[in-house]
């Protein structure tokens, strides 16, 4: 797979989905929850970036029934999808240490 | 905004209509379950929906996104293959008609025996057959001679005297055709061509449709879309006069094609 540019939103997916699996409208509540409120994205924009990380197979889907019969899509993190998460966040440290190191000295 | 019109909007440019329909469901949960949300918070229904619809976001470019992203080359392969596989038939149906156009064309009333009946009824005796070989290609269009054909007959005339009597009348028939896949643009031409200039023989022999310092000439044509037929009369003091070949004007820069009786060939 070529290297592709990364946005953050698909490392903050990957990383909710290393957990477990979950559903779009879970991801969001998880990300709007844990950031306590910094994340709010709109949530139309999510299913993008869902069926993007799908397509390059670093999550994968399936559909489950909730109990009042409604389908639902989980995806859970691949074997691929958790080595990019690892490499994003090597490459996410080094770029707020150096963030930081700039700031402290302002 | 209702949740139906948002789902259509931003679903609209998922080119296949299965993977359309798949996400569409998908989004349409996710409403749900948000306006379920909001419903447990205490909101009523409409406003819970409106808010719903709101918290998705700008349908336009989650559309763009989506159908980046859902961009389907198998399901453009399949729809390329067809426009290709009607080419193709397209193609292949017209290459073939530019090669064969015999299979299209329907040819006049070429003599089959010894007797040539023309349209007007009139009977001729078939003295000699020639089926001359080759195709002449000049300005888009081909020329083959499917046969040419040697007719005597007898008339009866009125002479100066003004009694009835059988007069003898020989003609070299030649029979062309031309073809082009230019159906727009049939050898209409030709049959000017002929009648415009003198055709030539081997003994040096003129013959036009003007006969006062020449032989006598004439010239019929069917068209027809990608072919267009033509019937030559050369007529010929008598049978004895058949020359070695003969030369028929045909327009496109003083084209000609010349039918050589001898080698049955055309040039």
């Amino acid at each position: 797979m070529a290297k592709k540019e990364m946005g953050s939103t698909s490392m903050l997916v990957l990383a909710l989905l290393k957990e477990k699996e979950m559903y779009g409208y879970q991801i969001i509540e998880e990300l709007d929850r844990r950031s306590e409120h910094v994340f709010q994205m709109k949530e139309g924009t999510l299913y993008p970036v869902l069926h993007g990380l799908e397509k390059d197979r670093l999550i994968a889907a399936r559909e489950a029934e909730t109990v009042k019969g409604r389908v639902r899509r989980y995806y859970a993190v691949t074997e691929k999808g958790l080595r990019v998460l690892e490499e994003k966040k090597k490459e996410w440290n080094t770029f707020s240490k150096a963030v930081t190191a700039i700031l402290a000295g302002a | 905004m209702t949740s139906e019109s948002w789902l259509y909007r931003a679903t609209r440019e998922i080119r296949f209509a299965p993977d359309r329909e798949a996400v569409r469901q998908e989004l349409r949960g996710h409403l749900a379950d948000r306006v379920e949300a909001l419903v447990e918070q205490g909101r009523p229904l409409p406003e819970a929906e409106k808010a719903a619809v709101e918290a998705m976001g700008d349908p336009e470019a989650v559309a763009a996104e989506l159908g980046r992203i859902h961009a389907p080359w198998w399901g453009y392969l399949w729809r390329a293959s067809q426009v290709v596989l009607v080419l193709a038939v397209v193609i292949a149906v017209w290459g073939m008609l530019v090669q064969r156009p015999d299979l299209l064309g329907s040819r006049p009333d070429l003599p089959e025996g010894d007797v040539y009946a023309t349209r007007y009824g009139t009977e001729w005796d078939v003295l000699e057959m020639w089926r001359p070989a080759g195709t002449k290609k000049l300005g888009g269009y081909w020329f083959r001679v499917p046969m040419a054909w040697l007719m005597g007959g007898e008339y009866a005339s009125e002479n100066e005297a003004g009694e009835m009597v059988e007069k003898r009348s020989c003609y070299l028939m030649v029979c062309l055709r031309a073809d082009t896949w230019k159906f727009w643009e049939p050898c209409s031409s030709g049959q000017d061509m002929v009648l415009e200039n003198m055709a030539l023989d081997s003994e040096g022999e003129h013959y036009g449709w003007d006969s006062r310092d020449c032989r006598p000439l004439f010239c019929e044509t069917w068209q027809e879309p990608f072919t267009s037929w033509y019937l030559v009369w050369f007529s010929l003091p008598g049978p004895e006069d058949v020359p070695a070949w003969v030369e028929v004007p045909v327009g496109y820069g003083g084209g000609t094609v010349r039918v050589d009786l001898m080698a049955e060939v055309i040039s």
